[in-house]
């Protein structure tokens, strides 16, 4: 009996609960805070993360920016994949953003997205990728759960969150809602805070847990 | 030197992509004289006891629904041509011998390979990966591979004692002796090699000329045989017909596959890079729908070229079937040899990531791909333009390239770095009126204080807007503005996302 949990603890698809180490390298998120909640200590590289969001603009993009602008180190590409609208270089550039490596694929439908965001994830070129979808077949999110497994990238997928409460394979699904950051599900154990709230600063968004935040005043004033 | 000659048994059937498969019986007829021959037939119409060298008469009567078509002498004539180039991808010495032989010279190449058995492996995978049906004969010399290619017998043959005993049970009319030669001597009982090699030479010579000892001395190696190399054509355009209409483009595929390839073999061949390749497709009642695909960057890659092809026949819907495929490269360049990691194995390499946007385009489309460069100018819109050809990294050669990160790069000459930072993440090229944005209510809206934005009056494209940040208090921000002439008009050309 004893033999047998110790063979199901070395599966590399079962994680615990309680255990603070990632099974994946992970990538500082940019976000103190929320970095020593996440296992590992930051957004997990080579698995998928789901952000659903409430409706754009919420600080969804600008959340990852840190992360993504790191990725790209060692001459890597970012890729965005069937944004909702034109992603606006300069900002980008802002962040730290080298456009020379940075591409948009606009999509016709969401077959072509899955199968561009498959193979630029299984091409190992990409630092970093964000895919925009709507609806997708659990299957479709399990094929793209293994393409993210199979190169050295964040892989992040933008969802409305409606489909939050769904089953999904991805390895981190946090939600937000209004300025409500939300670990939906991580493989290993969260740090002491699972709700967070995210405050806009002037280069883009920064992450506070609930408790800090409750002291900051509700709306910063604006400049 | 070791000669490798392979004799293309069925190219009549083999250049018609499908047909060896093809479940319909079918023949390839000749006429010689008043009488039609089958030259080749295919699996179906052999199963039912068509063979080649039968009269077509003959051949119908054995199977009822045998579909025929005329040898076309030129599609077998561009197929050795390409078999030829792919060859070179082998050894440096290439021959065409007849009609349908090929002689390489592998002695130098075997190296390459580690050994014979490899590079033999390599080359029957190649051919059976483009259906071509082979015999293969290996010798020391040009004349024996041929002798052994012609009687089915493939041996590695090295020195002349054992090639002499190997010959020895072998037809003499499968050797390059004129067939009245042949004739002659089998009227005196010679038909093998090994009985006319224990015959005297020189009385063998004034009996049936000086021809037949110079032939064996060719065989065994004990006279030089003058191979003519073969030349290539400066351009590459190959055509390849088939017999029955194709419209799915996963059937074009194979078609397209085997020009692709032998485009690839000509490249290596010249060391050439393509950079643009055309594709015309022929249809019976209908004009060549024609395609014209470019490559980001110049690539002489079987595999890149392949699937660059590929993913644009994926999209590709042809206005009736095709029965025709024309492959051009349009634009090519001289090759610069690629420096690949010295431990990395060839296939092992990661893929560059011209080649991945490349493919991608292919299969998304013309357009699909949006790049951005900097513009100095404080219009939002046109804070960012695609790059130009001459700007752009994508496209630019890698020296072409380096030499232009170190001059200043745009943005650090516009006045755009000075611009407050806080830009939205996505822009409506479009500005929306604020009262179609989706659920959008002033009074829960917060706005920022307004920042001015005027530009534009020397071009058509005159700009006065206030912009503002405004907070909803579900969280969303946007980015809004009103026109100076028209400020109860507010529209939304932002998102934070």
């Amino acid at each position: 009996m004893a033999a047998s949990i110790e063979s199901l603890l070395t599966r590399p698809d079962l994680w615990r609960a309680g255990d603070r180490h990632a099974t994946t390298p992970v990538i500082a998120s940019g976000h103190r805070e929320l970095d020593a909640a996440l296992p590992g200590g930051g957004w997990p590289l080579q698995a998928l993360t789901e952000v659903c969001h409430a409706r754009p603009g919420l600080g969804e993009l600008s959340l990852m920016l840190p992360a993504f602008a790191r990725a790209m180190d060692d001459k890597r590409w970012l890729l965005f994949v069937s944004a909702p609208h034109l992603p606006y270089a300069p900002a980008l550039a802002d962040a730290g953003i080298d456009l020379e490596r940075f591409a948009h694929l606009r999509c016709a439908t969401s077959e072509q997205a899955l199968w561009a965001a498959e193979q630029a994830l299984r091409s190992g070129v990409c630092g970093a990728l964000a895919l925009w979808l709507g609806h997708a077949e659990t299957n479709a999110l399990r094929r793209l759960q293994l393409a993210a497994e199979s190169g050295r990238s964040l892989a992040v997928l933008y969802r409305p969150l409606a489909h939050a409460d769904q089953a999904s394979p991805a390895a981190l699904r946090i939600a937000l809602e209004g300025e409500q950051l939300r670990i939906v599900k991580c493989r290993g154990a969260l740090g002491d805070v699972a709700r967070f709230v995210l405050r806009r600063t002037p280069h883009g968004v920064s992450v506070h847990s609930e408790l800090a935040a409750a002291r900051v005043v509700p709306f910063a004033r604006s400049r | 030197m070791l000669w490798l000659a392979l004799q293309f048994t069925r190219l009549a059937l083999d250049t018609r992509p499908g047909a060896e498969s093809h479940s319909e019986p079918l023949a390839i007829v000749e006429a010689q004289g008043a009488r039609r021959i089958v030259v080749a037939a295919n699996a179906a119409a052999r199963a039912q006891g068509v063979r080649t060298g039968q009269v077509l008469a003959a051949a119908q009567a054995l199977c009822a629904g045998l579909k025929t078509e005329l040898r076309r002498r030129q599609d077998e004539d561009a197929a050795m041509q390409s078999l030829a180039l792919w060859a070179l991808g082998y050894s440096s010495l290439v021959a065409r011998h007849g009609e349908d032989m090929l002689l390489v010279e592998i002695g130098a190449s075997r190296l390459l390979f580690g050994n014979e058995r490899r590079l033999l492996q390599a080359i029957a995978l190649d051919l059976e990966g483009d259906g071509y049906a082979c015999v293969a004969g290996l010798a020391a010399t040009p004349s024996a591979a041929r002798l052994f290619a012609a009687a089915g017998v493939s041996r590695i043959v090295r020195d002349a004692a054992a090639l002499r005993e190997q010959v020895a049970h072998l037809e003499l009319v499968h050797g390059d002796l004129p067939r009245e030669t042949c004739e002659a001597l089998a009227a005196v009982g010679v038909r093998s090699y090994g009985a006319l090699l224990k015959l005297p030479r020189a009385e063998v010579a004034r009996r049936f000329g000086q021809v037949v000892p110079d032939h064996l001395d060719a065989l065994l190696g004990r006279r030089a045989e003058v191979v003519v190399p073969m030349r290539i054509s400066t351009r590459f355009r190959q055509h390849l017909e088939w017999p029955y209409a194709i419209n799915s483009s996963t059937a074009l595929l194979f078609p397209a596959r085997r020009l692709v390839v032998a485009a690839a073999h000509w490249l290596v061949a010249c060391q050439q890079s393509a950079l643009r390749l055309r594709m015309g497709f022929a249809h019976e009642d209908h004009v060549d729908t024609v395609i014209d695909i470019g490559l980001g960057q110049a690539s002489a890659d079987r595999d890149h070229l392949l699937a660059v092809v590929r993913a644009r026949l994926e999209r590709l819907t042809l206005p009736q079937g095709s029965t025709a495929l024309t492959l051009e490269l349009s634009e090519t360049q001289a090759l610069n040899a690629p420096s690949r990691d010295l431990f990395v194995r060839h296939g092992e390499a990661p893929e560059d990531a011209t080649q991945l946007l490349d493919r991608l385009q292919g299969r998304l489309g013309d357009g699909a791909i949006e790049r951005f460069v900097l513009n100095a100018d404080h219009r939002p819109e046109r804070g960012a333009v695609a790059p130009t050809p001459a700007s752009d990294a994508h496209l630019a050669s890698p020296r072409h390239r380096s030499r232009q990160s170190a001059a200043p790069t745009p943005r650090r000459t516009g006045h755009v770095a000075m611009v407050p930072p806080q830009r939205p993440m996505f822009l409506l090229p479009q500005p929306t009126p604020i009262e179609q944005w989706p659920s959008f209510d002033w009074r829960r809206a917060r706005l920022s204080l307004p920042e001015r934005i005027e530009s534009g009056w020397w071009d058509d494209a005159d700009a006065t807007r206030d912009y503002y940040r405004l907070d909803q208090s579900d969280g969303a921000r946007l980015w809004v503005f009103r026109n100076r002439q028209a400020p109860h008009d507010w529209f939304v050309q932002g998102v934070y996302a």
